[in-house]
């Protein structure tokens, strides 16, 4: 049974542990993220981001992490092993915008094959933007850039759908 | 006069990027929008976010006096602003920057940044304060940077705006020149001015003519000065080009004597400011100061265009009640005359002493058995007025030795008009001429 709790001073050096050790997940867009510690987490929060932990028999296996002033729903990352604590995490994150009154959510993914990307791609509901590109030469058509980063955004009540329907179909 | 210009290019001709820090640091977000200015929790660590941006004023001439220079920046959705932060416009330094190159860790794509982020100045740069996300940035004390731009940079304004970059949540996103909204696009507003040049006119005195000297017109500006000859009234003649000369400088004016009106025109590019109307006179240095006192007179109360008085009856006789007491120049008239021959120094200093030169101003009209004097009481007093107006403790132009000048009212005339049955009215104008003691 997994449970969805918000994440509060006393639990940031958990979310610290998850953080750290999801950088070591080679297939993630994680890998070789920065190393953090419980008092930068603690600063996340106080800086007004929202983090939820999922937990199953009150051990924490995933925590998401998001914001955004009124109106708007930034999804900054989730981190899970498993996909549905993932898509669990993403329904809280589709849960808070809706009830801060946010119609659509974006949030910004590399462009590598990480299993994020498979999960989202997985979903069929959301739209990729390139924003960030491998920089080119003055003497370079920009048509040809290369994507590095996308800016990824979905309605939140067809994302929701879209999770539920994975978690109902799950095994 | 002021001239406004407003740049806000749209995403083919805008060149504006921003750059991020971190895992980012080789990325680049150019002919994206929005900008990101400041912290950005993007990816899993907060990274520090800056814009480049750029404008091209080459459409501002050279040598435009730059009044202000505001740049707005519009905020676009998701913007996160915590507390009163403060945002700052620098000049970019590497101005090969590019759009499609521009990362942290370079400026076009291949070459590193002296220092990673961009290179910039502090040297006149702007500063704003915001408190929230849905606040704007306008940086209005951007002149400075703006006449950097123009006079040293090829017109090219390079700006990095640079936010709060401590703490997770200042992220300030603004609209690029990508935006689909135009009125959103980064914008420039730079009111500029061509210098108003300044005219004098120092006469030869010798028959050759005078120079003109232009002062406080732009350096690179093209100042053409025209004369005209003294008609009467200010436009009465055709102007001509007396000569012309690049910035400041003296121009020679080939001039006989006489008394002219000159300005002058500083062009710089399309735009053009004028002079004031200057007047002077030229002489060959044989004039003696009251002959130059009443011909200055002439022309300054021609110049005053009183109305109902032709210009030609404004006119110098050495005596004001001679034979036909005002020469056949037809009523009304103003005749001048030298009032007194006899000259005694009043005042002075220890080398210089300052004389006198009279001259006596009438008004004559028909007799007082004209049925219209009485209507034209008013318009007599009323020329009085502004003649003695006209010269009234003031230097006499085109008489460079009058330091100052009294009016009082004239005596004498009335019997010799009234003999002739013609209504007269005077005064004396008294000029002050400083002169060195003890020589020609």
């Amino acid at each position: 049974m997994i449970t969805i709790v918000p994440c509060t001073n006393s639990d940031c050096a958990a979310v610290a542990g998850l953080w750290n050790a999801k950088r070591l997940d080679w297939a993630s867009c994680w890998h070789e993220a920065d190393a953090v510690d419980e008092a930068y987490v603690k600063g996340l929060l106080a800086g007004g981001f929202e983090i939820a932990i999922a937990e199953i028999a009150d051990s924490p296996v995933g925590f998401g992490l998001w914001g955004g002033p009124a109106g708007t729903a930034r999804l900054v990352a989730v981190a899970a092993d498993d996909d549905e604590v993932y898509y669990q995490l993403l329904g809280a994150f589709c849960d808070w915008g809706l009830m801060l009154g946010a119609e659509s959510g974006y949030a910004e993914i590399g462009t590598a094959a990480t299993t994020e990307r498979g999960r989202m791609d997985v979903l069929g509901v959301i739209e990729y933007v390139a924003v960030g590109f491998e920089p080119i030469l003055p003497d370079q058509d920009p048509a040809e850039r290369v994507p590095k980063l996308l800016r990824v955004e979905c309605n939140l009540e067809v994302l929701k759908n879209a999770v539920s329907e994975i978690l109902e179909t799950a095994p | 006069m002021s001239i406004q210009i407003v740049l806000q290019p749209d995403a083919l001709d805008g060149i504006d990027t921003y750059v991020m820090d971190g895992s980012y640091a080789g990325v680049n977000f150019g002919n994206t929008t929005p900008l990101g200015i400041g912290t950005a929790q993007v990816g899993k660590i907060t990274l520090r976010v800056r814009a480049l941006v750029r404008f091209d004023l080459g459409a501002i001439p050279q040598g435009a006096t730059i009044l202000d220079a505001t740049l707005t920046l519009i905020h676009a959705p998701g913007s996160v602003i915590s507390g009163s932060q403060q945002f700052k416009a620098y000049r970019l330094t590497r101005a090969e920057w590019t759009e499609f190159g521009a990362t942290w860790n370079q400026y076009d794509g291949s070459s590193s940044w002296t220092a990673a982020g961009g290179d910039y100045t502090t040297e006149g740069y702007d500063s704003v304060t915001i408190t929230s996300g849905i606040q704007d940035l306008v940086f209005d004390s951007l002149a400075g940077l703006a006449a950097d731009a123009i006079a040293n940079r090829d017109g090219l304004l390079h700006l990095l705006v640079i936010g709060p970059e401590l703490g997770t949540n200042n992220n300030l996103l603004v609209h690029s020149s990508d935006s689909a909204e135009p009125v959103k696009r980064p914008k420039l507003v730079v009111n500029y001015e061509v210098p108003v040049p300044q005219l004098t006119v120092t006469d030869h005195g010798d028959d050759t003519g005078a120079t003109a000297t232009i002062s406080g017109a732009a350096a690179q500006s093209d100042n053409t000065v025209y004369v005209q000859s003294f008609g009467g009234d200010l436009g009465g003649g055709a102007w001509s080009v007396g000569g012309s000369v690049e910035g400041n400088g003296d121009v020679p004016l080939d001039l006989p004597t006489g008394h002219y009106f000159a300005y002058v025109v500083s062009s710089l590019g399309e735009i053009q400011a004028v002079s004031a109307v200057h007047y002077f006179v030229v002489t060959d240095g044989l004039e003696s100061i009251h002959t130059r006192c009443l011909a200055a007179v002439q022309a300054r109360i021609r110049l005053l265009a009183l109305d109902g008085l032709a210009n030609e009856r404004v006119v110098i006789e050495k005596l004001p009640a001679g034979r036909n007491l005002t020469s056949g120049v037809g009523l009304p008239a103003v005749i001048l005359s030298p009032h007194r021959a006899a000259m005694p120094a009043a005042a002075g200093t220890n080398s210089l002493d300052d004389v006198h030169y009279d001259v006596l101003v009438a008004i004559f009209d028909r007799d007082n058995q004209e049925p219209t004097l009485q209507a034209n009481l008013d318009r007599h007093l009323l020329w009085r007025q502004q003649i003695a107006r006209a010269f009234r403790n003031q230097r006499l132009g085109g008489v460079s030795e009058v330091i100052n000048s009294e009016v009082e009212p004239a005596e004498g005339l009335l019997d010799e008009a009234w003999k002739r049955e013609l209504m007269t009215s005077a005064v004396v104008v008294r000029f002050t001429s400083r002169e060195t003691r003890g020589f020609n």
